[in-house]
Parts: C-alpha cells; structure tokens; sequence
C-alpha cells in the first residue's frame, strides 16, 4: 500500500523514473575510490524482495511435503521465510551491485556445465564486517563484505560459493530442521545437533571441492581460504601502525602512549569444537587435503576475472566494510581501516569524510564514558591493530578531544566546501563545548617544541651589567644576576595537547566559530543547571504549570514525513502470531494514512510494497534510512552525524521533507494475575466476590500489552528529532491504534512555542 | 428535580471549560452514552433466601426467587485530561421487592385494625438515579473514553413502587385463600377488594422514596468506529435511604394503609441496598 498526498502519483512516478534514471546513470560506471558512495542495489528488482512472506510460504506448501508433516512443514516455512526475509528487508542486503555481479560470475564460472542449477540461484551481498557466506533452501546465496574484503583471490571466493552451493543441493537445511524435528528431546541435543552439522560442512567442502575443480581453480588456494575464516577477526591487512601516524610535528605525542611490544595473534586451529555447527579449522583442513589426493589435473586458475577486477571488488567490500564500522560504532577498527586503505588512497574523500566522522563518533563516546564501546577490550588485543587500540585507549577527554578537533581542522583545510566535513566540524565542536573538561583557552599558539624550548631555563639578560669584569672580579650579587633564569615555568609535557592545537589558535575564524557554539551551548546548558537546581517540588511544580501551559514537548510543526515500512509483531501464547501481525500492519497503514490525512499531515510510505511499484529506487532508499535507524540505535543515545549524509540529501529532495517517521507496534498478552490473590481470597469468603469482579475482570481487560514506538528522524542532521513510546494497555485494534496516532501525529504537528 | 438540575448545571460548566483542550480520543472529548443494565442476585439468592419472595401464576402466587433485575441509563461526559473525565449519568433500574406478609382491614364492629397474612406478589420497583461521576484511569497511555475506566459517582435516587394488579394469596395453607370474618367465610381477594373498595386504595403509588446513591464501576470501552464505542464492565451501586425518611410514613398511625406502606418501604430499602452488583453494556459516542 502507497500513500501519498498532495502529489498525484503521475507527478510522484514521473520523479521516481528521473531518479532511478540518475541513479543507474552515476552508478554504472566503475567506482573512483576518491570519491566512493556506498554500493546500492541495481538493476531490476526480484520476487525475493517484493513478494511478502505469506505469498512465498503458500507458493512452498506442499513442495517440501516428503517427509515432514503438514504442520512441521508449516513451520518450516514459516521459519525458513520470516528468518529469510527479515535478512532481506534488514537494510543490509543489495542485489545487481558490483559486488554481487561479481559474485555471480565466478559461480557463473562453477556452475558452466550445471545451468539449471545456476538458473535456480540467486546472489545477493549482505554489507557486514561478518566473514561469513550462507545459502538458503529458497536458493539465495549471501556473501558478506567482510568476507570479500578479507580474500586474497577469487579462487577463494569459487570454493566458498562451491560450498555454499553443495549446502544448497544436498538440501541441508531442511535436513537439520528434520534433525531437529525427530530429535527434540534428545539427551546432549545441542552436542549431537553438532555432530549432525558438522557432517553437512564435511560434505559441503568435500563437494565443494568437485566444482571448484572442474572449474580449473589452482589447489594452492584452498588452504588459504580456511585461513581467512580462521583470521577474519582481525582487520583486512596486518600493517605496523607508525607512530608518526599521530605524533607529527603540528602535534606531538609523547611515545610513552604507543605501544612497545607487539601483541601476537592468538587464534589455534584446533579448537575445541563440541558445540560448535562447523568443525574446527584444523578438522577442516585435514580433511580438504585428504579429499584433495582424489583429484588431478589441477587448474593454475586464481582469479578467473582478471586480478586487477579481483582487487577492484575487493576494494569496494574493504570501502563498505569502513562505512559498516562507523554504522557500528567501532570508531577503532574504522581509523584502522582509514590508515590502511590511505596508504593506496591518499586523496579519497570519502576516506576522509569516514576518518572525521570516527573522530567524532570517538569524541561524543568519549564525552559520555563510552569509549570502551568502540574498540576491543584490552585482552582482545592481537596483531598490528592493537597498536592503534592501544594508543586510543590511553588517551584522556582532552587527548581525545585535541586529537580529534586536530584531524578534522586538517581535512577541512584541504576540503573547505564539504558539506559532510564542515557539518562534522560544527557537531564536533558543539559536543566539546559541552565538556566541562575542555577549554580552548588552555591551548597555546606554540607547539609542544616551540613551547618547550621556551621553557628551558635562560639567564635574564636584562638584569647583567654589561661589564668586562671578570668572575673573579663581580661580586656576589652580580654572579647571582648572571645565574637568575627566566622562563614560562607553565610548560607541561604530560599536557602534550594543549601545544597541539597551535596552528589551530592562530586561525581567528576557528576560535571566532568555537567561541559561538560555546556561547550558545553555555546558554543551553546554563537552562539545564537551573532546572537541575530546583527541589524535587519545585521541579515538580514547574512540570505542572508547564502542562497547564499546554507545553507540548513532541511539537515539531510537523507537516510531512516519510514513513518507513512500519512494524506490527502480535505475539501469542505459543509464539508470533503472523495471520494477526498482517491484518494489524494493515490496520495500522489505513489509521496513518487516514489520521495523517485527517490532520493535514503529508505522508509519504516506503515499504515493501513501494518496492513492487517504485522498484529498485525505492528499496535503495529504504535502505539507506534503516542504516540510519541502525546507526541510531548503536550509539546509544549519542547524537548521530549520519553515514549516508548525500544519499539522504537526495531521499529530502526526492520526497521534500527531512522527517523520517519509523514506527513499530508489538502486542503481547500477560494479565500478570497473582494467583496467591485469588488463593488468599478464596478462603477470605468476603474478599472472593471483590476478586471474582473486581480483580480478575480489571486484570483480564488490562492485560494486553501494545508497545507502539515512533520515531521521527531527522535527514538533515540525523538527529532524532522526536520520539515516543507508549504500552498501551488495549488489542491493537484499528481504532485505539488510530486514536494513538491521531493524538503523536496532532502533538508532533504542533509549532515548538 | 431542582437537585438533578443543579448537578446539570455543574457537569455543562465543566464542559465549556475544557472544550478548547488538546485531549480525547481521535481529538474528540465529549461523549454520550447508553447502557442495559442488568443483575442477576445471584449471591442474594443463594446466601440469603427470599421466602417471602413470590411470583403471579394464574389468580394465585408461587414461590420463586429474583432472579434478573435490569434498567438502562444514559449520561453525557466530556474529557477533561487524557486520563479523566468528568460525567453526569441518569438511568432506570427495574427490581423486585417482597410483597407486604400482611394486608390490613379495619373491622367496623370490633374498631379495630385486623391483619391477614398474606403471601404478595413481589413489588415492582423502579429507581431513578441523577449523578455526576468521575471517570479516570491508572493507565498513563490510555486516551480516554476508551480502554478501561474506573469511574466513581454520587447522586441522588428515587424509587417508586410500579403500580399493578398485584396477585396475593391466603398465607395459612389450610385456610389458602377464605378469610374468616365475623363467623362467616369470604373469599379473601373477593373481601379485600371490598374494603378497597370501600376505604380506597391500599398503597399510594405516588409515593417516591428518595435517598442517596453512590457507586463504583469500571468499563471497558472498545471502539468499532472513530466515534462509536462498544462499552461494557461492572457497576457497584449502593443506594441509601435514610431511617428518617422511612418514620415519616408512620405519622398516621390510625391508617392501615400506613402500616402497609410501613412494611412495603421497608422492603423497598432493603431491597435497594442490596442491588449492590450489576453488569453493563451499551454504546458510547463521541463528538
């Protein structure tokens, strides 16, 4: 369902082909890595994305029937398909992409003589820093960017995809689900169930290995590929973090804060792997090479698409894989993966854009203590990362703040007009003005070096006669004047970051620029200090006369938004009750629509079934707005500057407005009846009656629990503009969602007083 | 009618005063509402037998039990927060009380006032009942009407016997239904309808009995529409009458129909403090 208003749908159809047009235009040529956007799905879109989960499940029914019965078979499919597309509608997925076209052609490649079996598969990447590689009973192979950036060749790549494939043909999955049927009350299930998968991995790389063969891929390449999965924990290249990375001239940094030794990498083969559904890597490479004396005639093929193709695409997964770090807030693996990926793309702007905002991402986590969020845990330590990790953990508030106003003033010197580094900047700023901790006025106009030298003792030259006694001829005051030393005397080395900003002091239009946010973040804050002072009372009364006021703290002067596919779960007793769940999103489609109608609220929907209708656009945008709900969502409360800021420009000017409207709806039942109530009561004889009507029926018509969750983001700056959550303690039905609705939308279209 | 009137006054002054409030369901704050009203004494029967309770069959009565009360009430209420509102409710409640045990007839030879006993058809009774209430909720999500409120209410009632041709029979079951007067035997319908005849009716009709009323009740408001709600729940509803207003009938102690009314008044209030529990259901829109 597509609501629009105020636009007719020729005029909205009309803007959606121009922008597809435009969108196909500027994405079909190869990416210039100095200027990379995020992959975005392209081409037609398919069945996998545009058909709902219901139709897909009545399609199946029947076709599994063999061994499972009617209900097991139902919940099969229901399984395989709600888990399926909740991957595919996650955000994460994009399909006709490089990457995945890529993929495509090398199993393309596998498959040459098996083309029916190719024709039944589909390839799509899923954007996470996960090594990771699976293929699903419905056909759909999914490769991760992490993998991809991790591989050192194609052939790498083949006999992953071959075993995925063999997991597809042999039809593991619904083999384990059978496992899992008949074996539901087994004794040690969880060792046994591993017993049983390991069995399927054991035969998907032994066949694996027939395709990939046949396919004239080199043997030399296979035990590397168990490499990768062993060592995909640790980032896509192993490269001695310098300290002159940091410590530069502008900024020194005392090498007391880098580490001294080296932290080995500690991964084992042979782990222990009795619970584990893959057996270990040690397992699996002897068992890979014993399956490949089996085979002769070994192909030299490494990557079948050229090398230089293979670099490009891997290229791209280790650009995602820096975007999907920054989404994740690991602000550590993402400066890593900066220092890396610079050393071949030193001019790329989107590095740089991605290397401000960790700074920023570092600083905010920083300034609310939780820094220990964005990078591994001390113990996690390994390899030449580590360094960098350790180097960012030992820096205090004011190290961190310095560090990071240091490398986003140098990039804004090179790039003065970025939209993305000056909107950085500002929130940059505004967060460390916030900070008790910080004062610009600490910080000196002369670096660490200058301010060093400065401070050495000298003798005051000013108070010596100029005489041509000699020493034995001065008297005692005069060999005390020669000795008197001047100096700062404040030069403090452990403070190196207040000598790192010196070029940065120097430029007037910066302090000028800081010194505003400061006045209007010191004005905002002194609000809050006053509010804080008052007494639980006062506080109290001030709540009040604000409510008889009328403030209204959702008003927004909200008059369009978009809506973004929202979410209605109906659990029951038993589980998810997705009968119920479809025909209350339908509910709750028609009461946005219509309150928003209503209250003269433009609404704009993208969902799944934009996808059908506006196709490929459609599923892009809606991608790029649930990385920015997941971008919200890992930090924490932190006030996001959102990854996709141009795609998002565009999504504003395509709709016309920057309020971004999610909402979910879960509903559950628990009339939290306390039985010893109702016990006591019974044997109390006059308290029965008040329990049998008055406790019980209260309980029982309150006991549903509807969570609806909306909230309004905003494109522009990606802060979350509004937000809302209510239990209410009704079903779900058309008219109390409605009625919810209507009051939000009526709130948020209020103008702020 | 001046006491329901100033109650009206209150509850539309109200109104005007929030009316420009930002509250209600889908905006709307003022609502209308109708309910049945029904009890089955169920508790009363079972705990505490009526054995004076009877019911018509053909000229006579039988011995039964009250087994359903009901009425209907409607009531205007206006939203004055998201979680309170303010009403006014008037209704009709239909019960049954136990008939007098005992008609009395004044016997012009002996002057004096001779009683029979008597099994009587139960009484009809009807209660109206003026009353502002107080709907709120403890649920802080809960826009209301709708959902679940706790309402509470005080007001005025007044109760009215329902005139009819109320069946009764002889209560000595070897006598059944022959009064023996003067040494001769008469029927007694027959003899009572004489003496009515004669000295006018034996209960006045018009006589309301009033008192106070105060109740508790919660209901569920379930909406089917943007302006039309389902609503149903449970009313706990304690009508008093004073002792005093009861003396006031036995000013006239020489009347036997103030010994009549005596007793029936008497039943009238008991019965009315025991329609303590009813269930409800009706509709509810909203403007």
């Amino acid at each position: 369902m597509k609501l629009t208003f105020n636009l007719s749908s020729r005029i909205i159809n009309g803007i959606l082909a121009v922008v597809a047009c435009t969108v196909s235009l500027s994405l079909s040529a190869q990416q210039d890595f100095n200027h990379f956007q995020t992959l975005v799905a392209q081409g037609t879109i398919s069945d996998d994305f545009t058909k709902t989960t219901r139709d897909k499940i009545l399609e199946d029914k029947g076709t599994h029937g063999g061994d499972l019965t009617t209900s097991q078979e139902r919940i099969f499919l229901e399984g395989i398909h709600q888990n399926i597309d909740q991957l595919l509608h996650s955000g994460s997925v994009i399909y006709g992409d490089e990457i995945s076209l890529y993929v495509e052609a090398v199993a393309a490649n596998l498959l040459k003589d098996e083309p029916e079996l190719l024709a039944e598969l589909r390839f799509y990447t899923i954007k996470s820093n996960e090594t990771n590689a699976l293929s699903t009973d419905q056909g759909i192979i999914f490769v991760t960017t992490g993998l991809i950036s991790q591989l050192t060749s194609e052939a790498q790549l083949a006999y992953v995809l071959s075993h995925e494939i063999a997991h597809y043909t042999e039809k593991h999955v619904i083999e384990t689900f059978d496992w899992k049927t008949r074996n539901k009350y087994e004794q040690d299930r969880i060792e046994k169930l591993s017993v049983h998968t390991k069995e399927h991995e054991f035969e998907a790389d032994k066949l694996a290995l027939k395709r990939y063969h046949a396919a004239g891929y080199s043997d030399n390449e296979i035990i590397s590929t168990f490499d990768v999965l062993m060592y995909s924990y640790l980032p896509f290249d192993e490269v001695e973090f310098p300290m002159s990375y940091y410590s530069t001239e502008k900024m020194y940094i005392p090498e007391s804060f880098f580490a001294t030794k080296k932290y080995p990498i500690k991964a084992e083969e042979d782990y222990n792997d009795a619970r584990s559904s893959h057996p270990n890597i040690k397992k699996r490479k002897d068992a890979a090479l014993e399956a490949l004396s089996d085979y002769s005639d070994w192909g030299k093929v490494v990557n079948s698409q050229g090398e230089s193709k293979f670099v490009y695409i891997r290229n791209l997964a280790r650009f995602e894989s820096l975007r999907t770090d920054l989404i994740d807030a690991n602000f550590g693996q993402a400066l890593y993966s900066v220092f890396l990926l610079e050393r071949e793309f030193p001019k790329s702007v989107y590095l740089k854009r991605m290397k401000a905002q960790a700074w920023l991402g570092l600083t905010q986590f920083k300034a609310e203590n939780l820094e220990s969020k964005t990078m591994p845990g001390s113990s996690d330590y390994e390899g030449e990362s580590a360094a960098l990790y350790f180097f960012l953990k030992k820096l205090n508030d004011n190290a961190v703040f310095t560090l990071a106003i240091r490398n986003v003033y140098d990039i804004r010197k090179e790039l003065p007009e970025d939209e993305v580094i000056n909107g950085v900047m500002e929130r940059l700023l505004e967060t460390i003005a916030d900070n008790e901790q910080f004062s610009l006025t600490k910080y000196t106009k002369k670096n660490f070096h200058e301010s060093a030298e400065l401070a050495k003792p000298k003798v005051d030259t000013t108070q010596v006669a100029d005489t041509l006694k000699t020493e034995d001829q001065k008297s005692k005051y005069e060999k005390i004047k020669t000795k008197k030393t001047v100096g700062s005397g404040s030069f403090d080395s452990t403070k190196f970051y207040f000598y790192g900003l010196s070029d940065v002091m120097l430029d007037s239009a910066f302090v000028l620029e800081f010194n505003q946010i400061l006045k209007r973040i010191t004005a905002e804050k002194e609000q809050k200090i006053v509010l804080s002072k008052l007494s639980a009372k006062e506080r109290s009364e001030l709540e009040k006369a604000k409510k008889k006021e009328g403030v209204n703290t959702l008003a927004m002067g909200l008059d369009k938004y978009i809506l973004v596919q929202p979410g209605m779960l109906y659990y029951r007793r038993t589980g998810l009750d997705r009968d119920q769940s479809e025909k209350s999103l339908e509910d709750l489609y028609a009461v946005l629509g219509e309150t928003s109608a209503e209250l003269g609220i433009t609404q704009t929907t993208l969902d799944q079934s934009s996808l059908a209708t506006d196709g490929t656009v459609a599923f892009n945008e809606r991608n790029t707005l649930y990385s920015m709900l997941e971008q919200t969502a890992h930090y924490e409360g932190v006030e996001v500057y959102p990854i996709d800021h141009d795609a998002l420009r565009v999504i504003e000017q395509h709709y016309g407005t920057s309020n971004i409207l999610f909402t979910a709806v879960e509903h559950y039942y628990d009339p939290e009846i306390n039985p010893l109530v109702v016990v006591v009561s019974a044997f109390l004889f006059p308290t029965l009656p008040l329990t049998l009507f008055g406790y019980l029926p209260v309980k029982l018509l309150t006991g549903h629990h509807t969570e609806i969750t909306v909230l309004v983001l905003n494109a522009t700056d990606g802060k979350l503009a509004k937000s809302s959550q209510t239990d209410m303690r009704t079903k779900p039905l058309k008219h109390n969602l409605g009625a919810h609705y209507y009051q939000v939308l009526s709130l948020l279209q209020q103008t702020p007083n | 009618m001046k006491q329901s009137f100033i109650l009206l006054c209150v509850t539309l002054l109200s109104v005007t005063s929030v009316w420009s409030q930002k509250a209600g369901f889908y905006g709307k704050k003022a609502f209308i509402e109708f309910s049945g009203t029904g009890a089955a004494p169920l508790i009363n029967n079972w705990y505490n037998g009526d054995f004076n309770y009877f019911e018509k069959s053909g000229s006579g009565v039988v011995y039964a039990k009250d087994r359903f009360n009901g009425g209907f009430q409607g009531g205007v209420g206006i939203v004055l927060k998201q979680d309170v509102a303010f009403g006014f409710t008037t209704g009709l409640f239909y019960s049954n009380a136990p008939g007098p045990q005992t008609l009395y007839y004044y016997d012009p030879i002996d002057d004096e006032f001779n009683g029979v006993n008597v099994k009587h058809e139960n009484l009809k009774i009807r209660s109206l009942t003026f009353m502002p209430t107080l709907h709120f909720t403890f649920d802080k999500s809960a826009i209301l009407p709708a959902g679940l409120t706790h309402e509470i209410g005080f007001g005025f009632v007044r109760t009215k016997v329902i005139e009819s041709d109320y069946a009764f029979q002889g209560a000595h079951d070897n006598y059944y239904n022959n009064l023996n007067y003067n040494g001769n035997s008469y029927d007694l319908n027959e003899f009572m309808d004489s003496v009515y005849a004669e000295s006018g009716e034996h209960f006045d009709y018009n006589q309301s009995y009033n008192g106070y009323t105060f109740m508790y009740g919660f209901k569920m408001r379930t909406p089917i529409g943007k302006q039309l709600m389902i609503n149903y729940g449970i009313r706990y509803t304690l009508n008093l009458a004073s002792k005093k207003q009861v003396f006031d009938f036995s000013n006239t102690i020489d009347s036997y129909e103030t010994a009549l009314t005596y007793q029936i008044v008497d039943n009238v209030r008991i019965t009315r403090l025991r329609s303590i529990c009813s269930l409800q259901v009706g509709l509810t829109y909203l403007f």
